[in-house]
């Protein structure tokens, strides 16, 4: 089974390299129910860098979404550990204060959108300022209509979500977890309910963030966009079975395929640390 | 057991926090109407007969000393079953070695063992004193700390000191039956008279009639006859006393009372019905996927509709359980506390059959009723939109171009952004807590309608409260002075006053005078006693609040101002109008100059000036009677300077009856009220327990449904006091605006209850007054209540972790 990161003991796994934004550490997640014991992650070591736009591919059921979650700080680990721009989310701190965490740090985009009904998209946009407590109270307003703006949706800012398109919707939540400048996104099949024009725009925009240094991480089953990322990683049966990183030659080359080299390989290759390894980009 | 039976077991089992909630809603209005439906019964039937059972006098006559003779003249009058004479007299006593002295009312019997007319009941000890031996009524015992067998330190009118023991303490149903403010008794035989320095002759006869001893009119008559009888042979009659057999004197109070407490209880259940309605509204729209999936499986509406129907009658019957035993026993705790207030006895502990039966059908009939919509609504439901989980207004909503916003909800949109435009942003948590509020627009009414009539109850119940103590307040007004001073033979107004104002912190004295007799009809039959009050006509003490005409004189001869009790019997009665009266046996005509507004309970009040009734009762410029005002007000002020000028009289040698504070006497009314009151605020309360237990179900079914959006909260950065503060503030808003109607709707509430009161208690509308402390208790009360109520569902909340939120949907 191949693994993305070596065996390494538990002191090295807790400095990852600086430019690691995400660094998962021999992450195990069982399930327990009455029917039984399931293990959906099944030790997962992965490092994500800093400004890299990664897919995550794999069947229903293959573990994706539990990965995401663990990336994310809303399901806990059963074994393992998460790093995440540094900090450790999953030991000494409540579950609390990672939501508090979460809005500072990450931006999540879901499928549903899950804008809030009753509030305008402006008055979701300023909401995780308001969680975050993020920027001065009057400072928010004025921000939050640049995140509608940079999304195209500043007309719209003062409608409520069941006003606008299921697309617009979607890029009001991506406006929302943009609001307090985190430096990772983290989005759960953002295009699974858009028509592909909308789920161009969607990716068009991950891709120009990315261009602007956030790091960015999307689940998806759609083929088409794995080639949009620089990094794609196939997760089956809670394992990860693959990890392709795609060279983009420029934004005037965007969506052109680079030659792609197993991670897995070069890792293996120099047994680099639990932090990020040297990137082959043969 | 068929799989769908089974599967509404687990619906009354899974769920245990519904369940108790939707179980505590019936019963707490089974309950409550069962205590009240139960009392009543209790109260009605036990009153009377304990009562009845003590051989109450049907006449009492208040009159001059008179010995046997009378008395068998009396008792031979045709009509007449059985007559008694009694000697009653009040005397100030204490226990030894304490300064405190209560005045009791002395009752002189005869004969204790043959004893046939107002028997006492034996509660401690002997129930027959020897000489020099004194029974008290049990309630004396509040008034005085002695206990059985210890002595008690009598005080003459010459001012000197008997000692007797008290060797048994009884109960006297008959004992200010009728009269709040009746002071307490006690019982010596006719042997003890003298000892006292009484004379052994009686002042009171006590007469059974043979038969027509329920019907008022004819014992009216008779009374009317006797009294005839006896001033024509030279004895005169003060006043005299009416009753039926069997009907308790304060039945009527009692039951008026017990019909608004019934009223109340109605209330309650309806309250209970619409928190009944919204938990199953809630329950139907969780259990929408099932019902898809029944039907999807060939489940047939009727079939769904009994299954849930089922569910309904399963939670009908546990709150049976637990409101039936809870509402018997309360029932008899409500009515053992009302017989103790009312001194008589109750036949003891039983189930009141038909307010089991009441019971029954309430607890059956009502969330039936209740759940009936949301029960065939849901059953009704397409097996697609049941699938599709969501009943909500526009949770979960797709935008489509054709969906248009409420205008409900546009306003509040609308309004954010004009204050925003303005350079007001509302933080947006506050913002989700508020548009909330408004979301389930029909949950969020019946929840109001349950909190805001509990709060217009609470707070029109403090409104009665200080309706009846002004009421009692204005009263004391026509007769309650600081000190009231009162002496065994007449003095000379100037001789008092000048002694009186001797004493420090007295300012003013007044001498006033006392006349009785009877109002008489056209034929000159007696209609009701008449008790002429007669202070000076330019006195300060008198405040009258009158009804029509002017108020008295000093030049005015046989004129007075009569209390609109009068206009029972005179219905068109206006000032300027005659009056036929019989005063001392003399049948005279007065002339009404005014109608003024009185609690009429010992016939019918008139006041007449002081110039006038001193001359009438050859008592110029003399008095029994005195009113003094002092510097202070206040009870112990009061207290201390009729101590004072008790015994400065009585050191000079004055012959002195009685020396009372004002006070005293308001206080004693105001306490038999404040039980009243008491009543009107366990039914308040009760309303507000119904309300916020509504609420509590309203936001955790709130909580519940927005589960999905907790966790979004949660996915943005919401900490837990974020994530609490937002359910929080709803449940705060909800208790503001339930606040804000509450006081709306207090202001016809307190003239509602207050109208019912007085009516019941004083037979006559009475004046509403308000107080800022209801409003004050219950703005506070709905504030805490609303914070509590959202506490348990906002931890609920705040505990959820975002994958179960996500797993939710």
């Amino acid at each position: 089974m191949p693994r993305l990161a070596p065996n390494l003991d538990p002191d090295q796994a807790a400095a990852p390299a600086p430019e690691a934004m995400i660094a998962l550490r021999g992450v195990v997640k069982t399930f327990k129910s009455a029917a039984g014991e399931f293990t959906a992650l099944k030790g997962i070591d992965l490092v994500i860098d800093r400004g890299e736009f990664v897919s995550i591919v794999g069947k229903s059921g293959s573990g994706k979404s539990t990965l995401l979650n663990m990336v994310t700080g809303i399901d806990h680990p059963t074994q393992g550990r998460v790093v995440i721009g540094g900090t450790d989310i999953y030991t000494g701190i409540t579950e609390s204060q990672r939501s508090k965490w979460r809005g500072r740090n990450l931006g999540i985009v879901f499928q549903f959108f899950q804008l809030l009904p009753m509030l305008t998209l402006l008055e979701n946009v300023m909401l995780s300022m308001d969680f975050a407590e993020m920027y001065d109270f009057d400072e928010r307003p004025a921000r939050a209509l640049d995140m509608l703006k940079l999304v195209g949706l500043e007309s719209f800012a003062n409608k409520l979500p069941l006003l606008v398109s299921t697309g617009q919707q979607q890029l009001a939540a991506i406006a929302r977890a943009l609001a307090c400048d985190p430096p990772l996104l983290v989005a759960d099949e953002p295009t699974g309910n858009l028509d592909s024009t909308s789920a161009g725009a969607i990716i068009d925009l991950f891709e120009e963030l990315a261009r602007r240094g956030k790091t960015v991480v999307m689940v998806t089953h759609d083929p088409s966009l794995t080639s949009r990322t620089t990094r794609n990683i196939v997760i089956a049966d809670g394992v990860l079975i693959g990890d392709t990183i795609r060279k983009h030659s420029g934004p005037s080359q965007k969506g052109k395929r680079t030659v792609a080299v197993p991670r897995l390989m070069s890792r293996l290759v120099r047994g680099g640390g639990f932090g990020r390894p040297p990137r082959s980009d043969e | 057991m068929k799989p769908r039976w089974r599967k509404i077991l687990h619906d009354l089992v899974d769920n245990r926090g519904r369940t108790l909630l939707v179980v505590l809603s019936i019963a707490v209005g089974v309950f409550s109407i069962g205590v009240i439906a139960g009392a009543y019964q209790i109260i009605s039937r036990d009153m009377s007969a304990s009562y009845s059972a003590n051989k109450p006098a049907n006449i009492e006559l208040r009159m001059t000393d008179f010995d046997e003779d009378v008395l068998a003249s009396i008792h031979n009058q045709r009509g007449v079953a059985d007559a008694e004479g009694r000697r009653v007299f009040n005397v100030r006593v204490r226990v030894p070695g304490t300064e405190k002295w209560t005045t009791l009312d002395m009752v002189a019997f005869e004969d204790f063992e043959t004893n046939a007319i107002n028997l006492l009941t034996p509660v401690q000890g002997q129930s027959i004193p020897d000489r020099r031996e004194v029974l008290l009524e049990q309630d004396a015992l509040q008034h005085l700390d002695v206990s059985l067998n210890k002595l008690l330190e009598f005080q003459l009118p010459d001012g000197s000191t008997k000692t007797m023991p008290v060797v048994g303490i009884v109960q006297d149903t008959a004992a200010g039956a009728g009269d709040f403010l009746a002071s307490p008794y006690g019982y010596i035989s006719m042997d003890s008279l003298q000892y006292l320095g009484q004379p052994k002759l009686f002042n009171r006869a006590l007469v059974i009639l043979s038969e027509d001893g329920d019907d008022i009119f004819r014992i009216r008559e008779m009374g009317a006859e006797l009294k005839d009888t006896l001033e024509k042979s030279g004895n005169v009659v003060i006043r005299s006393r009416f009753s039926q057999t069997h009907e308790h004197p304060l039945a009527d109070t009692v039951n008026a009372i017990l019909g608004i407490l019934m009223a109340l209880g109605i209330l309650i259940v309806f309250l209970s019905s619409s928190l009944i309605a919204n938990t199953l509204n809630a329950l139907l729209n969780q259990h929408l996927r099932h019902i898809g999936v029944i039907k999807l499986l060939g489940g047939q509406r009727r079939q769904v509709f009994r299954m849930y129907l089922t569910l309904i009658m399963a939670f009908a019957l546990l709150a049976l359980l637990i409101a039936i035993p809870l509402g018997g026993q309360g029932a008899y705790g409500l009515a053992l506390f009302i017989a103790g207030e009312m001194n008589f006895n109750l036949l003891g502990y039983r189930i009141v059959p038909m307010a089991l039966w009441i019971q029954i059908l309430v607890g059956l009939l009502v969330p039936l009723i209740a759940g009936l919509v949301p029960v065939i609504n849901g059953s009704r439901i397409t097996v697609l939109r049941a699938l599709s989980g969501n009943l909500a207004e526009y949770e979960n909503g797709q935008a489509t171009a054709a969906e248009r916003l409420p205008w409900f909800d546009w306003m509040q949109v609308k309004l954010t952004r004009l204050l925003a435009a303005r350079g007001i942003h509302i933080p947006r948590p506050f913002v989700i807590s508020l548009r909330n509020t408004f979301r389930r627009k029909s949950r969020l009414a019946l929840t109001l309608f349950t909190l805001t009539m509990g709060g217009a109850i609470f707070i029109a119940v403090f409104n009665v409260r200080v309706t009846l103590h002004d009421y009692i307040g204005q009263i004391g007004k026509y007769f309650v002075a600081d000190v009231s001073l009162d002496f065994d033979r007449p003095y000379r107004l100037r001789e008092v006053e000048q002694m009186a104002m001797s004493v420090d912190g007295v300012e003013r004295v007044e001498g006033w005078q006392f006349v009785s007799g009877d109002l008489l009809d056209a034929n000159r039959g007696v209609l009701e006693n008449i008790n002429v009050f007669a202070p000076p006509a330019e006195s300060e003490l008198v405040e009258p609040i009158l009804v029509s005409g002017r108020w008295i004189h000093p030049s005015d001869v046989r004129k007075l101002a009569i209390s609109e009790g009068a206009l029972e019997y005179f219905p068109d009665l206006q000032p300027g109008d005659p009056v036929n009266l019989k005063i001392e046996g003399r049948d005279e005509v007065w002339e009404v100059v005014g109608i003024f507004k009185f609690v009429d309970r010992e016939g019918v009040l008139a006041y007449a000036p002081y110039e006038y009734v001193s001359q009438m009762n050859n008592l110029a410029n003399r008095s029994y009677s005195f009113r003094l005002v002092t510097s202070r007000h206040d009870r112990p002020y009061q207290d201390a300077k009729a101590e004072e000028l008790d015994k400065y009289f009585r050191d000079q040698g004055f012959s002195v009856r009685v020396v009372e504070a004002g006070q005293a006497s308001l206080d004693t009314a105001v306490e038999s009220l404040d039980t009243l009151v008491v009543f009107l605020l366990i039914m308040a309360i009760l309303t507000a327990v119904v309300g916020s237990m509504g609420l509590t179900g309203t936001m955790g079914m709130n909580v519940l449904e927005r589960t999905r959006e907790i966790g979004i909260m949660r996915a943005i950065g919401a900490d837990d006091r974020a994530v609490m503060r937002t359910v929080i503030a709803e449940g705060v808003i909800i208790g503001m605006i339930s606040f804000g109607l509450a006081v709306l709707l207090s202001l016809p509430f307190t003239y509602l209850l207050s109208t019912i009161v007085s009516l019941a208690v004083f037979q006559t509308p009475i004046d509403v007054v308000f107080t800022y402390m209801g409003y004050a208790i219950w703005l506070g009360l709905v504030l805490a209540l609303s914070a509590i109520a959202s506490v348990l569902p906002a931890r609920n909340a705040a505990r959820l972790t975002i994958r179960e939120v996500l797993a939710y949907e």
